[in-house]
């Protein structure tokens, strides 16, 4: 059966509300974002980010109905997303003034960065499963569609305003999220030899990086064993049963091979014999 | 699983922490912060969406309906639109991350227009409900596998596959014919016999009178002829003509040579197609219509009666053969393995992920199977070791452990039968074949064996029609009509057995009919053919030999049967059918004095 949905979500050429609130709140986002790096002294260039941001959203509001704009709402939307956090490090790195106070716990500039930052990519990638794919494309051939399936998009009809709460709740615990995190990083420095650990003389720099990779690196393992442990606790009878299997080959697998080939050739020379095989 | 989105933003996400945890000193932490923030998003969405999914995913369920203008029914026509309608159903209290339900479309169905769309979360309360309509064109048994569920979450950056199977056969009946039938189905006059029910030149219990003869002592006194006995001064005694129902038997050859060719243009369909017609207009005129199945190995008989039941339990068989695919007990492997593991890939894809079912890549190289079970080649001539590191082959044996799983999991095949499928390769095969044909998948089956004889030519078969038209013809009663629709074209020198209980049933003054099946590729018997344009046209010439050798095969038969007086079609003409009611029309009227 073909997709149950065509790629395009809606017939009619309006886009579907969900998408204009996603778009409206992306854009006040993205103004949020150009006020802090203007605060961080950014000047003319932050309108880089800004605009790479806004042009990331722009596709969504061609109307379907302009056939010859049918390219850029195509343009590769993710990419000029990704590009605003790499652009933001150019600027960072180039232009930045450098530290502008000591203290770096809730700064100002710092909260409206990232409620800007996750208030612009929740909204980019909302409308970009909106308007473009949402799940990625198996394009190898089925007996029913030879050239794998069709780009599928969020059905924009079934989805409710309330969605939009979830900003609301989601922007702050991400930024104190993150204020702790770095401050955790911070702190770790203050582990020096009065409270018996020593840093082997390893430069402040490199700590923090270490830091930083402790961090991820416990993070992302609790993490995977956390879903792994679910997902084992989870499993269908099927599942379970082929695990059970795979287990039993895995551990005797030398020996059923042994067994097994013997038993193969037995067949095999029975067929010759009867002449089924040469 | 992280998508591509999700990994470039994850990438990025990190990039942005290291950069701003390295320039922190002189720069600040605001790079950093951001990192953290982002990545601390990602693990909330990464937590919500597995949790959701491994909650919900289980506790799914589904339910399907099919129906026609008025309700939901149990069996399909041919050539009739049905709109089905499948519901994916959730008893967790939990929703379900966003949801792109498809119900996979069995072979040989049409869809008719687009299916509603099915994307939404699934809740208690709001199940995912997908409509769309189909058309199958020919009959048969189509089976539905379930359906493909595609998780993600809102942005994009998760996702997961599953199947919900819950495999249901529906029927496939040939489509009710309006047949121009000349018969009455309505008693006009009082002095017609009931419908169903015709004369006989035979002696029997009717009411025309057929025969005057000499008493024999026994016979009635109310037969006695009073006044023809008056005038020969002897006893004489009337004898009527028997009344009784026109039967038909049906012999239909459902072997491995009928099913070949592509699913429901296959000469098996054709067959069918002219079987349920003739059973329909013999019905339709309440003449009782037998069926007999039969196949190299077995048979099936149902005995002549009459009525919509018996129609339907007609139609209802000769549908389940309808769609059966040839198998071969040998055969090239690979693309087998490649259709057989498209499917899985599709309907099994919660057995085939990694985490419960791979193959170590350092098993084909420390391990590879032994030349004397393999078919060798020659670059293991050449190169013996270079079988050991090449992809194609690691792949093949990837995919052959990958499915050898979930083979002996649907089989049903021992733990240890794991390890058997993947070092014999006839079992395999079988297995693979089982798997296909039981998922009602058509593959590709090799038709010579090598040494170079036809592998569907099995007089077996010839066997069990030969005893299945005597043990009818033992079970009748009058003249009876014997349909034979049966592949004889590669069984010449095998034929007596059928000859000799063809001979049986004409002695008993029975009429015999033999359709023979034709592939529909092929101009019919008596139709010129065309000849390659060119004389280097070597598939053009090799199909030219194959439709000469078909008609010479043709006309073998004509000529075998018509020594007996059997007349011999071809089942791609309209003739059959035709030719079937009028030998029954003969039947019928045979016993009418003129």
């Amino acid at each position: 059966m073909k997709p149950s949905q065509a790629a395009e979500p809606d017939a009619t050429p309006d886009l579907p509300s969900i998408v204009r609130y996603y778009v409206f709140i992306g854009a006040m986002s993205l103004f949020v974002l150009w006020f802090a790096l203007l605060e961080r002294g950014f000047d003319l260039f932050s309108l880089v980010p800004v605009g790479l941001g806004a042009l990331g959203m722009a596709p969504a509001l061609i109307p379907k109905s302009w056939r010859s704009m049918r390219v850029l709402r195509g343009a590769p939307t993710t990419l000029l997303a990704i590009g605003v956090i790499f652009t933001i490090v150019i600027l960072e790195i180039l232009f930045s003034p450098g530290r502008v106070s000591r203290s770096d716990f809730f700064r100002m500039t710092d909260l409206l960065l990232v409620t800007g930052l996750i208030g612009y990519f929740v909204c980019q990638f909302r409308v970009v499963t909106l308007t473009g794919n949402l799940v990625p494309i198996d394009d190898r051939p089925r007996a029913d569609r030879l050239g794998g399936d069709e780009p599928e998009s969020r059905n924009g009809v079934t989805a409710k305003p309330r969605e939009l709460l979830h900003l609301a709740w989601l922007a702050p615990v991400c930024m104190i999220a993150g204020q702790l995190l770095w401050q955790w990083v911070l702190q770790s420095e203050k582990w020096d030899a009065e409270a018996g650990i020593v840093r082997l003389g390893i430069s402040t720099e490199w700590w923090r990086l270490y830091v930083l990779i402790w961090i991820l690196a416990v993070t992302g393992l609790l993490l995977t064993g956390a879903i792994a442990l679910l997902r084992w606790h989870r499993l269908t009878r099927a599942e379970a049963e082929v695990l059970a299997q795979e287990t039993l080959w895995n551990e005797t697998r030398s020996e059923q091979r042994r067994i097994h080939r013997w038993l193969a050739w037995m067949h095999r020379k029975h067929a010759r014999k009867k002449g089924i095989l040469p | 699983m992280l998508t591509a989105r999700g990994w470039w933003l994850l990438v990025s996400a990190l990039f942005l922490t290291g950069v701003g945890v390295a320039i922190s000193i002189r720069h600040g932490g605001l790079l950093a912060i951001a990192g953290f923030s982002l990545l601390t998003w990602l693990m909330i969405e990464a937590v919500q969406f597995h949790v959701r999914l491994r909650w919900t995913s289980k506790q799914l369920n589904l339910s399907r309906q099919i129906r026609d203008e008025h309700s939901a029914v149990n069996t399909l026509w041919t050539h009739r639109s049905f709109e089905v309608e499948v519901r994916v159903q959730s008893s967790s209290r939990l929703p379900s991350p966003y949801v792109i339900a498809e119900d996979r479309l069995p072979f040989g169905v049409e869809l008719q227009g687009e299916a509603s769309p099915a994307g939404t979360t699934i809740t208690r309360y709001q199940p995912a409900t997908i409509r769309y309509r189909i058309r199958c064109h020919s009959p048969g048994t189509i089976r539905f596998e379930g359906v493909r569920l595609r998780f993600a979450d809102l942005q994009g950056f998760f996702f997961h596959e599953t199947f919900i199977r819950q495999p249901l056969e529906f029927p496939v009946l040939p489509s009710l014919k309006s047949v121009d039938s000349h018969q009455r189905t309505k008693k006009r006059h009082n002095m017609l016999l009931p419908p169903g029910i015709h004369h006989l030149r035979r002696a029997g219990s009717g009411s025309e009178l057929l025969d005057l003869r000499d008493y024999r002592p026994g016979d009635p006194p109310k037969m006695i002829a009073w006044k023809a006995s008056a005038r020969k001064d002897k006893l004489i005694t009337k004898e009527f003509e028997s009344e009784v129902p026109v039967r038909c038997t049906l012999f239909v050859d459902c072997s491995q040579a009928m099913r070949l060719g592509p699913p429901g243009r296959n000469s098996l369909s054709r067959v069918i197609e002219i079987a349920a017609t003739a059973t329909q207009a013999a019905l339709s005129n309440r003449d009782q219509v037998g069926l007999v199945l039969f196949d190299e190995a077995e048979r099936s008989y149902l005995a002549p009666k009459r009525g919509q039941r018996h129609l339907m339990d007609v139609l209802r068989r000769l549908g389940s053969v309808a769609k059966l695919p040839p198998t071969a007990p040998t055969g090239d492997m690979r693309p087998l393995l490649e259709i057989a593991h498209a499917f899985a890939h599709e309907v099994y894809p919660d057995l085939l992920q990694k985490d419960i079912n791979h193959l170590p890549w350092w098993v084909p190289i420390l391990y590879p199977r032994p030349e004397w079970l393999r078919k060798l080649t020659l670059t293991d001539a050449v190169m013996p070791w270079w079988r050991r590191f090449s992809p194609s082959e690691w792949r093949e044996m990837d995919l052959r452990k990958r499915l050898s799983v979930v083979l002996a999991w649907q089989q049903g095949i021992a733990p240890g039968g794991l390890a058997q499928l993947l070092e014999d390769d006839a079992l395999f095969m079988e297995s693979l074949q089982r798997f296909l044909t039981d998922h009602r998948i058509p593959f590709p089956v090799p038709l010579y064996d090598w040494r170079g004889n036809y592998v569907f030519a099995d007089p077996l078969k010839i066997d069990q029609l030969s005893e299945a038209l005597v043990a009818t013809v033992r079970r009748a009663r009058d003249n009876e009509l014997f349909v034979i629709f049966a592949d004889l074209f590669e069984h010449g020198p095998h034929l007596e057995p059928l000859r000799n209980a063809v001979k049986v049933a004409l002695g008993r003054h029975h009429r015999v009919l033999l359709v023979a099946p034709w592939n529909p590729d092929f101009p019919p018997p008596g139709e010129a053919q065309a000849r390659p344009k060119r004389d280097d046209d070597v598939i053009g010439l090799l199909r030219q030999a194959t439709i000469e050798r078909y008609h010479r095969a043709f006309e073998f038969v004509r000529k075998e049967f018509g020594r007996l007086g059997v007349q011999v079609v071809c089942a791609q003409s309209s003739e059959p059918t035709e030719l079937i009611l009028e030998r029954m029309e003969q039947l019928r009227l045979g016993g009418i004095r003129r």
